[in-house]
């Protein structure tokens, strides 16, 4: 009853606007109530930002490797030296580099003998932006040294510029993998709901299948069936097709086609059929736009899964394989835990992983809850 | 309810049928044959096969014949217990299977009780609580442990236990009960090996179950007939119990099916890393070698564990609620 | 009927609710009685508060929702109790709900859990209240006294509680009470829910039932024998009845005495010849000139004039003088009108009948 009341339009002058709004409207005002899911579109907008000007703001060339610094541990950035005057920019020291007598191990030590500013636009390693236009100036860096603001890996490889690459593919593996997932679930979900009978039964047992056989396994085989001989971007695509098929499709699929059915019993669209309103026209005036919000929260909350399903298999090695960069191969190296114990900074790419995920579950949150025009209060 | 139960195993087989047809593609999916893959390794060391020896191989493994024919012939290897030799790892892969599977199937077990026994109090405490600090400390966690994948959890909990005993695996058993048949201390051990994986495989379902737990609960305190149960004076925390957590436990447990198979999946990531002595490692290898034949079998008794986890759960969901086995 | 003291007085009550947008006024200053052994009627537009005040009189509202101000007496024997004073889930709370005052929700359907069976559900209401207290019998007399309450004693009480149930069930004209015991709610028709839902609220003999639009879901010729099951039922228990509906049709047939809420508040009360025959406040005269007559002339329909406000921003003076054909302007959307008697047993909250009218 109170939900109602609350309903029920008024006439007075003052309230209109909030009649008025656009679906679209309403959706960004209820959005923008959900802190958590609007810091997280921050975040996500930050990482996203990082992997689009990847050769830019990384430091470095991500194949460029020195022997003489493999595994150097992550450097400090200073405002004060030693004798507490205060530097502006700030300065590094550079690493000095000492072989344990007994392990062999590489030891690095700050040489407090020399400070480095830390520049912005700094000439650096060449690199060609997207493939198209070259360049050698970097965000930020130091002249006459080396800065690894995250460490270097076992190769001496910057570890940052190895994330910052590696962002590519493993977050425009979700975005990828969900519209191929979005467009053939429209497609399957949308089959089942429009025809109905036979095929709408068919359709939905084997998605119902498909959501009873876990997903890891499989991804792991048909990864490993994928032909040796295969590039890089070749792999990618594939990997992204796999994870999409057997992670994103029969969900949608199923969303879609329940949609359809609860839409169909709607009074407003028998309305609008007994008005006239052709099949496309009601599609695209009445369903369209009524499930595509939901549709996008739901994609919007499998994008981690997609993320997470590539970190999992290249990270056993099984997805995505070593001159190609992603947070998951980068993991790799961290598969050993005592190489792990001994160069904690490897797990750093974990972290962003982590982070990507929860701020993609936070939107996904808040997308939901801003798409349901009936939402509890 | 035996005739419900009984209509669930009937309707499991077409499952089983598409899941085994799946298995089978990616045996059948790479390019080249047993045969190929048997030459191979022939002229690896040195010998050399006529093309006379090929063609009589291909007959003898039957590789030529029909994909149905085939997949018939391996359907009705599985049936007889029969998965054939793994050439990578030079072993019966029916061996291998009855030796690891029980524990995959325990690990699986045992974090989805972990699931239930962690996710229902606190979804309830949370959902009778709501806003609370208890409420908003566990909302937290929960986000943590959907955002946190089971391998970057398994590898931090490694890299603690290594870091305080210096043992790179968490392995089943203790040394002494390696070998040793089974027993109530072993189980013991077992168990008290196991807890954790399971635990860590657990993670991600149980905060994704809390969510739903303490969604459905605060719904179901808003339905009239917790209204009228209040009307009524039954004591509130019997109601409670009697009407709105039962209610609230019945997507619940058909969110439970779907748990299922992300347990499964997590079980694999989690003995990989920890390095558990369950069929992952083995799928593992199988894949790295290159072995579709034995990773194919892996991958359809792992997917039949899920299947069958998803059965449990159904039963359990018709125990629970009348409605569902009247439909 | 006057004569007799009160069994309930509501005095003052505001009821608000508290949502992300604002307070919502849902009761705002509701004053009436239930006397014993009569029906009183409770009609207006979806959303003037009735199922709200029906909630608040068993302390069962919603967790956003609080009683402000007013008092909610009701007698036990000798002593007055204040209900809204009460704690909601307090022990004292609990005796009276479903014993001294039962109700009847609208949509059966919804209002029995689906997971347990109707014996179960008015089972447990009945153990709850009469086992133990070997007097609670009253009218009409039980067949055999309570056993006495324990855990060796399960079964007898299990078999007492069940005799019980199908009793009341077959009060209420249940074809086969035993077997409906043992009935989920879905096994059952709407009809019979509705007849299963009135037996859960008769079990316990309350003095109070209130029956929130009991009839509303159902069709028209099982209404009607709802409605005669109601009345039966009433005068077999002799207890007060609290009928709630935006019906005018089933007040006239129901009920003794009727009030007419508008938004939160009583706009008319009577009896109910009274009321229909000389309806005073502009809003009881065009709600029944809205109703279409079954019998007489064709007359034309009438409908009332504008929305309901929202209840967002309630407007100043009578809530009414935004729809209301005789408003006063300075006077009616200034300040609120307070019931005047203008007959016996009749009062109205108008300013047309404020001393002398529209002085």
């Amino acid at each position: 009853m109170f939900k109602r009341m609350r309903l029920r339009e008024t006439t007075r002058p003052d309230n209109e606007k909030f009649f008025v709004a656009s679906q679209w409207q309403l959706f960004r005002w209820k959005f923008l109530k959900h802190r958590l899911a609007v810091l997280s579109v921050v975040v996500l907008a930050l990482v996203y930002l990082g992997a689009l000007f990847a050769e830019f703001i990384a430091p470095y060339d991500p194949y460029a490797f020195q022997p003489t610094l493999v595994y150097a541990p992550p450097q400090a950035v200073y405002l004060f030296d030693e004798q507490g005057q205060f530097h502006w920019p700030p300065f590094i020291y550079p690493l000095k580099k000492t072989v344990d007598p007994v392990t062999y191990r590489p030891e690095y030590t700050e040489d407090r003998s020399r400070q480095l500013p830390l520049e912005l636009f700094v000439q650096g390693d060449p690199y060609k932006f997207w493939g198209l236009w070259e360049g050698d100036r970097h965000l930020f860096g130091v002249r006459g040294g080396v800065y690894s603001p995250l460490g270097k890996d076992s190769l001496g490889r910057d570890l940052f510029t190895r994330i910052v690459y590696g962002s590519r593919i493993s977050l425009s593996i979700g975005l990828i993998g969900v519209l191929i997932g979005f467009f053939s679930g429209l497609l399957i979900g949308g089959l089942a709901g429009l025809l109905g009978g036979v095929v709408d039964i068919v359709i939905m047992r084997i998605t119902e299948i498909f959501n009873a056989v876990p997903t890891l396994p499989l991804w792991m085989a048909l990864s490993v069936a994928l032909p040796q001989n295969w590039t890089v971007e070749e792999n990618y695509l594939a990997i992204t097709i796999i994870l999409a098929l057997f992670g994103v499709v029969s969900g949608a699929s199923r969303t879609v086609r329940g949609k359809f059915f609860a839409l169909k019993e709607e009074d407003f669209v028998v309305a609008a059929r007994l008005d006239g309103a052709g099949n496309v026209r009601l599609i695209m005036k009445y369903l369209f736009p009524n499930f595509l919000s939901h549709q996008i929260a739901d994609l919007t909350m499998s994008i981690p899964g997609m993320i997470l399903g590539e970190t999992s298999l290249s990270f056993l090695g099984l997805g995505l394989q070593a001159p190609a960069i992603s947070w998951g191969v980068l993991l790799q190296e961290g598969r050993s835990v005592k190489t792990l114990a001994e160069n904690p900074w490897l797990f750093i790419p974990a972290v962003f992983v982590v982070v990507t995920i929860i701020a993609f579950n936070f939107v996904g949150d808040g997308v939901r809850d801003a798409a349901d025009p009936y939402a509890r209060i | 309810m035996l005739a419900y139960i009984l209509k669930r195993l009937f309707l499991i087989i077409p499952v089983l049928l598409v899941v085994s047809l799946l298995s089978f593609m990616i045996i059948q999916l790479p390019p080249g044959d047993f045969v190929d893959a048997y030459i191979r390794g022939e002229r690896g060391r040195g010998r050399t096969i006529s093309s006379e020896e090929e063609a009589s191989l291909r007959v003898r493994f039957g590789v030529n014949d029909p994909f149905l024919v085939q997949y018939g012939r391996w359907i009705a290897g599985i049936v007889r217990g029969d998965l054939g030799v793994s050439l990578a790892l030079k072993e019966s892969v029916s061996k291998i299977v009855a030796e690891r599977l029980p524990l995959s199937a325990l690990i699986s077990l045992l974090s989805f009780l972990l699931v239930n026994l962690i996710a229902i109090p606190i979804g309830m405490l949370s959902a009778t609580r709501q806003y609370s600090v208890a409420d908003y400390f566990f909302s937290i966690l929960g986000f943590l442990g959907m955002g946190v994948p089971q391998f970057i959890f398994a590898v931090v909990m490694l890299w603690g236990i290594y870091s305080f005993t210096g043992q790179a695996s968490v392995g089943a058993t203790s040394p002494e009960f390696v070998g040793q048949p089974m027993s109530m201390a072993k189980f013991l051990d077992l168990i008290s090996h196991l807890w954790l994986p399971a635990l860590i495989a657990a993670a991600t379902g149980t905060a994704g179950t809390i969510r739903i737990m303490r969604a459905n609960l605060l719904d179901e305190m808003e339905k009239p007939y917790v209204i009228v149960a209040r009307a009524k004076g039954l004591p509130r925390r019997k109601l409670l119990y009697k009407y709105p957590f039962r209610m609230a436990l019945n997507p619940f447990v058909v969110g439970l099916a779907g748990v299922f198979p992300g347990l499964v999946s997590g079980e694999l990531m989690v003995s990989i890393t920890l390095g558990i002595p369950t069929l992952a490692p083995v799928l593992l290898q199988a894949l790295e070698m290159q072995d579709v034949e034995t990773a194919g079998s892996l991958v359809f008794i792992i997917s039949t564990l899920s299947v069958v986890g998803i059965l449990v759960s159904d039963i359990l969901l018709a125990i629970v609620d009348p409605r569902i086995r009247y439909e | 009927m006057d004569t007799l003291a009160p069994l309930l007085q509501v005095q003052g009550l505001k009821v608000h609710f508290t949502s992300k947008e604002g307070t919502v006024k849902a009761i705002d200053g509701l004053s009436f009685e239930v006397y014993p052994e009569e029906v009183l009627g409770i009609v207006g537009e979806s959303g003037c508060g009735k199922s709200v005040t029906a909630l608040s009189i068993l302390n069962v509202l919603s967790r956003n929702a609080r009683i402000v101000d007013g008092t909610i007496l009701f007698r036990r024997g000798a002593e007055m109790i204040d209900i809204a004073r009460l704690d909601p889930d307090g022990e004292a709370m609990r005796a009276i709900q479903g014993k001294e005052i039962a109700m009847i929700f609208q949509e059966p359907m919804t209002a029995f859990s689906p997971l347990h069976t109707i014996g179960d559900q008015i089972g447990e209401m009945i153990e709850l209240h009469l086992l133990g207290t070997p007097s609670a019998g009253g009218t009409p007399p039980r067949a055999a006294p309570p056993p006495k309450p324990g855990l060796l004693n399960r079964p007898a009480v299990r078999r007492w509680v069940d005799d019980q149930t199908s009793a009341i069930l077959g009060k209420v004209g249940m074809p086969n009470p035993k077997e409906i015991l043992h009935a989920y709610p879905h096994n059952l028709s709407g009809g019979m829910r509705q007849r299963a839902m009135i037996a859960m609220g008769l079990s316990c003999n309350p003095r109070i039932l209130i029956a929130d639009e009991p009839t509303t879901a159902l069709d028209v010729t099982l209404q009607a024998q709802v409605l005669r099951l109601m009345k039966q039922m009433q005068a077999d228990y002799h207890m007060a009845i609290i009928f709630i509906t935006h019906d005018l049709g089933v007040i006239a047939e129901m009920a003794d005495r009727v009030v007419v809420m508008y938004l939160g508040r009583v706009a008319e009360t009577a009896a109910v010849d009274d009321l229909f025959h000389q309806p005073r406040h502009p809003y009881t005269q065009a709600l029944i000139r809205s109703v279409p007559k079954t019998s007489g002339p064709l007359e034309k329909l009438i409908p009332i004039e504008g929305t309901v406000p929202s209840p967002m921003d309630m407007p100043p003076g009578c809530k009414f003088h935004t729809r209301c054909p005789q408003a006063i302007p300075g006077r009616c959307d200034v300040r609120e009108p307070e019931l005047i008697p203008v007959a016996a047993g009749h009062a109205v909250a108008c300013w047309l009948y404020a001393d002398g009218g529209a002085a």
